[in-house]
């Protein structure tokens, strides 16, 4: 066993397991991400894509495996531990999240109120670019009971957005949304790996958006990634947990041969 | 032949279930007292905005609670005059005349102390469990930890300063309105001269009567504060979850209040406090 990360991943997860209740959600994940390189996870309803990504920010702790982050294993550290690096990981919630006692604004400048020293000036300009990237400038002062769906996505990217982090996680950042949000989103992520390098992690059902802002794809089936290249190569393949996630088990012919 | 082993499975599931409620209740209470632990070291570490949000609690302990703490206190500290002056009568002559501070005792000490405790676990207790609740299942706890920010230190503590500070005034508060049905009884249905009435109370209010009743106070809130946060950032399982959590929450608060004022005025007592 490599007692440290090669240095060209930002992301490694090693032989990750996690179980609830002896329902065995991860069997051994394995995946790597690059600098600067957009990973995207594709997989069924319920096949641990967002236990995944909860495990690389801590949120989650395996049963077994590991998680090495810019090169620190982070699954045995505390929460105290943990914060530095969350705050280099932005993370988008699949159900947004928001804090909805706090107004947009509030929610999209929260780790700046709490974690830097900029002042209150500053915070507001930011949080400002932060919600005209996502479409939403001027809404600072609504509170999230009052956005659709799709609007609190977009704040929840705002927030994530806020603190500039080098890696974002995004969970389903285009589920809910219309196609012109939709495409304004894959706009946004793609300019963020192209302006800032960032690297990311993204988990999502839509084939097309995974396709367009995706450097390679991986396939979660089973609770194991089975298949892992860049898009062209990906959609290629004749892996048969692809064709399954893509229906053809219910087909009729399937059905009639089984 | 079955009996005797019907009755051995019986008794081996007895203890089973005995082992698992003591391990559940061991694993209960060390939650709890982990919870309180990071609490207060939280507390002692607070940014000094961690204030404002602990103001803005105690305007919903206090300020909001004010009406229904007025409105029991007063009709309780009537109901306590009459019953000790007529229990009184029964066994002496001019009896009257230490109902003042009869009442006074009765209400510094347990009424209003335990009366205003169980008020606002109640109120505030399950509105905070609710609230704990609801963030814990709409992921805005994992939301807080993902931004870097410590759950207990952003939202138990703030909670936990707030009823610290607010059940006690709302104790000397209920203190001071529950006398005050005392002394609308005492002078008006026993014809106590109101002078009498607040010399009386007014040897008592000075002795430790008060001061005991408002570490009670402080106790109690301390209860309502781990135990609505630790039951609200456990809730689990929807909706469903976030309203058992607000009923354990205030039948737990409950109960340990009952307890702790049980065995804080037997210890009093014990040690001629
Ligand atoms: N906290 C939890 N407790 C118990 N089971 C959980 C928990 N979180 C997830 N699971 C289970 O783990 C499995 C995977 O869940 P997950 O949310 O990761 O799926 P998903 O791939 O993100 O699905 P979707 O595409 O619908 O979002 C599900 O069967 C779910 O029931
Ligand atoms: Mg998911």
């Amino acid at each position: 066993m490599p007692s440290v990360a090669e240095p060209e991943q930002v992301i490694e997860v090693r032989a990750l397991h996690k179980a609830f209740g002896g329902q065995a959600v991860l069997r051994g994940v394995d995946l790597q991400v690059r600098p600067g390189e957009t990973l995207g996870i594709l997989g069924a309803s319920g096949s641990g894509k967002t236990v995944l990504l909860k495990h690389l920010n801590g949120l989650l702790r395996p049963d077994a495996g590991q998680v090495w982050i810019a090169g620190q294993e982070i699954t045995r550290l505390s929460e105290a531990r943990l914060g530095p690096i969350r705050l280099q990981l932005g993370m988008l919630f699949q159900e947004a999240a928001l804090f909805d006692s706090l107004s947009v604004g509030r929610n999209v400048g929260f780790a700046l109120y709490e974690h830097t020293k900029l002042s209150r000036e500053q915070i507001e300009r930011r949080v400002r670019d932060c919600l005209a990237q996502v479409g939403l400038a001027g809404s600072e002062q609504l509170r999230p009971v009052e956005l659709s769906g799709g609007m609190k996505k977009r704040v929840g990217l705002a927030r994530a957005l806020a603190l500039q982090p080098r890696i974002l996680l995004y969970d389903e950042p285009t589920s809910g949304l219309d196609p012109a949000g939709r495409a304004q989103i894959n706009g946004l992520i793609r300019r963020l790996q192209r302006e800032l390098e960032v690297t990311a992690v993204l988990v999502t059902h839509d084939i097309e958006s995974a396709r367009q802002v995706s450097d390679r794809l991986a396939l979660l089936h089973r609770g194991r990634i089975v298949l892992s290249a860049p898009p062209q190569e990906f959609f290629r393949s004749a892996a048969p947990e692809l064709r399954e996630f893509w229906g053809e088990r219910e087909q009729p012919w399937n059905i009639i041969q089984a | 032949m079955r009996g005797p082993e019907l009755k051995a499975a019986d008794r081996d599931r007895f203890f089973a279930r005995l082992g698992r409620s003591g391990l559940g209740l061991l694993e209960y209470s060390g939650g709890a007292t982990l919870l309180l632990g990071q609490t207060l070291r939280g507390v002692l570490s607070s940014p000094a905005r961690r204030w404002g949000q602990a103001l803005q609690q105690l305007e919903r302990v206090g300020w909001q609670s004010l009406p229904v703490v007025a409105f029991m206190s007063f009709f309780i500290g009537m109901a306590v005059a009459f019953q000790i002056s007529y229990q009184m009568h029964k066994l002496a002559f001019a009896a009257d005349l230490y109902l003042p501070s009869f009442a006074a005792l009765m209400i510094l000490r347990e009424i209003g102390p335990v009366l205003t405790g169980l008020i606002i676990a109640g109120r505030v207790g399950a509105a905070s469990a609710a609230e704990l609740g609801t963030m814990r299942i709409s992921g805005q706890i994992d939301a807080l930890r993902a931004l870097a920010s410590n759950p207990v230190r952003y939202l138990v503590v703030p909670r936990l300063a707030a009823l610290c500070l607010g059940l006690p005034l709302l104790t000397l508060y209920a203190d001071a309105i529950g006398l005050a049905g005392g002394y609308l009884v005492g002078t008006t249905q026993l014809a106590l001269s109101p002078t009498l009435y607040w010399q009386m109370s007014a040897r008592l209010i000075t002795s430790p009567d008060l001061f005991t009743g408002l570490i009670k106070a402080l106790v109690f809130a301390v209860i309502i504060a781990t135990i609505s946060s630790f039951e609200g950032l456990r809730a689990r399982g929807g909706a469903k979850g976030v309203g058992r959590a607000t009923t354990r929450a205030v039948v737990i608060s409950f109960v340990l209040i009952i307890a702790a004022d049980a065995l804080f005025t037997a210890a009093f007592y014990a040690i001629g406090g």
